[in-house]
């Protein structure tokens, strides 16, 4: 984790196909003013050596605390795990007089105010990056699908790369951006374009030849590691999985769960039916229907890639799950589908639900506080 | 030929110039605001370090005729100071991290009971009557809420140990007033014989302290309801309301500090939805705040340094000793570190403000009290009011919490 470069990508680790895993990035918000708060060192120091499952790890600055799961067979046990690391942070949370949230962005927060957390790979980042590496005061949600081989990751990479709008506009959470409404439904993501490594991975479609893009990319001097590449997919190769990184974190828990199980179901479908075969012209809609996600959520238009086809992307997702059903079926995932299908036909997510807040109480302080709420379960979404 | 103290024209002043009284207070307080900037910006310490002192100068050159003789409007003025800051103080106060965090309200019991025993047995030893040493502690668990909330709002510290200072300062500011109140229920008893008079007494101030919080901040919240109160205007209305609430407050003899507490805290606690202080609000009270703290410093006697003033040093040290171990001991289980509950504890000891008001009206109920506790409570609040900012900013940044 220091600035040595990796001349050799990491030997793809084995891993059952289909495990899940799941990080999500929190807001760390002060009980005063609702605003995020450097309270990282606090929390972490507190959950020191308390019983729960999975992990909780510094982040970028010390208002963001990441916590993960281990590896998760399917959606019940994602849920489980998830609401278990939950509750001990809140209760720690609770302890201290402060608060966690979910959501892509701080409503309000001022980054210029956050200071870096002090570990060497996020000085060096804020020594690289300057403003941006503070403008990175954003919280996604990783979603990590295992895989039994590398040439199988890639190929599920690609072939993902078409549903990447279902993922944004599912857990779309960030409409506020220091304290203006942007218009977006995932605001977060435009901060992430703003880094010269991120977008899309090159395509190819062996570990081989992925290894000698890395090798490549590492002679330029560009690069250092694969965590220097802040693509919206990536092989993890010391996990043996394929990471999922364009969600915003979502306002629940049972969401984020929600949303792992629908890409896990995605995964089964795509690796068994083989919809279709990737190809690099997939990619010419891409940024299109990426921005139509960020921008609009539901109501974006989607192109299909290899046809001039354009859709709703709701109604695509809608048409997507009736797709994989079966798939979700046999992971026992029914009831994470059919809750997110109902929150599509209402075209409800996280960015809807915080535009009506807002427009309920017409404060930014107060709509954290629901925020902090809802995410410590103590409140259902309105 | 004209008389030599008649004007030229009718229209030009008598010579010498008669200036009036409030203008010498202007300028001592426009001298304070400045000197403040000077030790802010050389010397890195709060602005309130400064004020005091300029206030002992003044005290120095012109005596304290200038306090004395406008004793009425100034009192109002300070009155007025100290409202708005505990006010701020008590919407500080959320009852519900109280609930959640037990071991917060053991540490506040803690320390404020370690604070109240160390002056009282030291007191006692030192061969103060029982009385009198039982009103200097219930003095002493106070933390000054002026100095905490000045220099935690100038420094804009966030953290665990600004957080709880604050909320330590209120708490054991509600426990000073309210024992203190109880031991001079004590001596109404001691001094005039009358049993009904010394329960009523407390009794009264309380119940009525919390009568006119719960009043006040009902109103304010009744004002949120259709007022932005982040509005420069709204904060015109909140302040005359803080103003009238005082006059009445003054009006039925209760205590400015604990009704002013009160409605912060019922108002913070009243509703679920997030309140944040409106930061104008705050501003205004800050020239007021420069006033205060000079009044503080036109207040101290050198006569009283001298004969109270070893005995206050030996009081202040076991006061804080008696702080420090207090926060210290439940510490871990409270949810800090021992290095921030080390700064906590010792971010606790300033004692000024209140102290001053309460030794004076005591000083006005109890002639007899002149001699004893005047002045080491008045030189114990002097020492304090000096170092007090200055240990509380050095604690504020060695905790990494300062963002200025």
């Amino acid at each position: 984790m220091t600035d040595e470069i990796d001349h050799d990508l990491p030997a793809f680790s084995r891993s059952e196909a289909l495990t899940l895993g799941i990080e999500l990035e929190l807001q760390i918000v002060g009980g005063q003013d609702y605003n995020l708060i450097g309270a990282a060192p606090d929390l972490l120091r507190e959950m020191a050596g308390r019983e729960h499952p999975g992990d909780v790890k510094p982040e970028i600055t010390d208002s963001m605390i990441e916590l993960s799961t281990d590896i998760c067979r399917d959606y019940q046990d994602a849920l489980t795990q998830l609401r278990g690391i939950r509750d001990q942070l809140v209760h720690q949370a609770d302890r201290l007089g402060i608060l966690l949230s979910g959501g892509g962005t701080h409503p309000f927060q001022r980054w210029e105010r956050q200071a870096i957390f002090d570990a060497p790979r996020f000085q060096l980042l804020s020594q690289l990056y300057g403003y941006l590496a503070k403008q990175f005061t954003i919280f996604g949600q990783h979603v990590h699908i295992g895989c039994a081989c590398p040439d199988r990751a890639l190929w599920l990479l690609h072939a993902f790369s078409r549903y990447i709008p279902h993922l944004i506009a599912l857990s779309a959470a960030s409409p506020f951006v220091q304290g203006t409404d942007t218009g977006f439904q995932s605001a977060r993501l435009n901060s992430v374009f703003a880094f010269p490594l991120s977008g899309r991975a090159p395509f190819v479609l062996s570990w081989d030849d992925f290894n000698a893009y890395y090798r490549k990319m590492i002679a330029t001097g560009v690069v250092k590691s694969m965590k220097d590449f802040y693509w919206d997919i990536r092989p993890k190769p010391e996990f043996g999985t394929i990471e999922l990184r364009v969600m915003d974190t979502p306002r629940t828990v049972e969401r984020a769960a929600q949303i792992a199980a629908y890409a896990q179901a995605l995964a089964r479908y795509l690796l068994e039916e083989k919809p279709s075969q990737p190809q690099e012209d997939d990619y010419l809609v891409y940024t299109f229907n990426r921005f139509q996600a960020c921008r609009f959520g539901y109501a974006g238009t989607l192109v299909v890639p290899g046809s001039a086809e354009q859709r709703n992307i709701g109604d695509d997702i809608i048409r997507t799950m009736a797709a994989i059903e079966m798939h979700a079926y046999d992971l026992g995932a029914t009831e994470a589908l059919n809750l997110l299908r109902t929150e599509v036909l209402q075209l409800r997510n996280g960015a809807r639900e915080l535009r009506d807040s807002f427009a309920r109480e017409n404060q930014f302080e107060e709509v954290v506080r629901q925020s902090s709420e809802l995410w410590a379960g103590r409140t259902d979404p309105q | 030929m004209l008389p030599i103290d008649e004007p030229f024209a009718f229209f030009l002043p008598v010579w010498p110039l008669q200036l009036s009284p409030p203008l010498w207070i202007a300028l001592a307080v426009v001298s304070a605001a400045l000197a403040g900037e000077w030790v802010r910006r050389y010397l890195g310490l709060p602005r309130i370090t400064a004020y005091p002192v300029i206030g002992m100068l003044v005290s120095a050159v012109a005596g304290d005729r200038l306090v004395a003789e406008h004793d009425e409007w100034l009192r109002w003025g300070l009155n007025v100071a100290l409202g708005i800051l505990l006010f701020e103080l008590g919407s500080r106060v959320d009852l519900r991290w109280l609930r959640h965090n037990r071991w917060l309200l053991v540490t506040s019991v803690g320390e404020s009971l370690a604070a109240f025993a160390a002056i009282f047995t030291l007191s006692r030893y030192l061969g103060l009557a029982s009385e009198t040493a039982a009103l200097l502690a219930a003095i002493g668990m106070s933390t000054s809420p002026a100095v905490i909330m000045r220099v935690v709002t100038e420094s804009n510290a966030q953290g665990q140990v600004s957080t709880r200072l604050l909320v330590l300062t209120a708490l054991n500011t509600i426990y000073s007033v309210v024992t203190l109140h109880l031991a001079m229920g004590v001596l109404h008893q001691r001094y005039s014989g009358d049993w009904i008079l010394a329960i009523a007494h407390p009794l009264y101030l309380l119940g009525a302290g919390l009568i006119f919080g719960k009043l006040l901040a009902m109103t304010v919240d009744r004002l949120r309801r259709w007022l932005t109160l982040h509005d420069e205007y709204a904060s015109i209305i909140l302040l005359s309301l803080v103003l009238m609430t005082i006059g009445l407050i003054e009006a039925l003899r209760l205590p400015v500090t604990l009704c002013m507490l009160f409605a912060g805290i019922v108002l913070r606690n009243g509703e679920r939805r997030a309140w944040v202080f409106p930061e104008h609000f705050g501003s205004v009270g800050g020239v007021l705040v420069v006033l205060l703290f000079l009044v503080a410093g036109i207040q101290v006697k050198l006569e009283h340094l001298l004969t109270g003033g070893t005995l206050a040093l030996v009081l202040i040290g076991a006061r804080s000793l008696a702080k420090l171990g207090g926060v210290l001991l439940f510490a871990r289980p409270a949810g800090i570190s021992w290095r921030q509950g080390l700064l906590l504890g010792a971010a606790l000891s300033p004692a000024a403000g209140p102290v001053m008001v309460a030794a004076s009206d005591l000083g006005q109920f109890y002639p007899q009290l002149q001699g004893t506790l005047m002045p080491v409570a008045m030189s114990a609040a002097a020492i304090m009011e000096l170092a007090g900012p200055v240990i509380v900013a050095l604690c504020l940044k060695w905790s990494g919490e300062r963002r200025d």
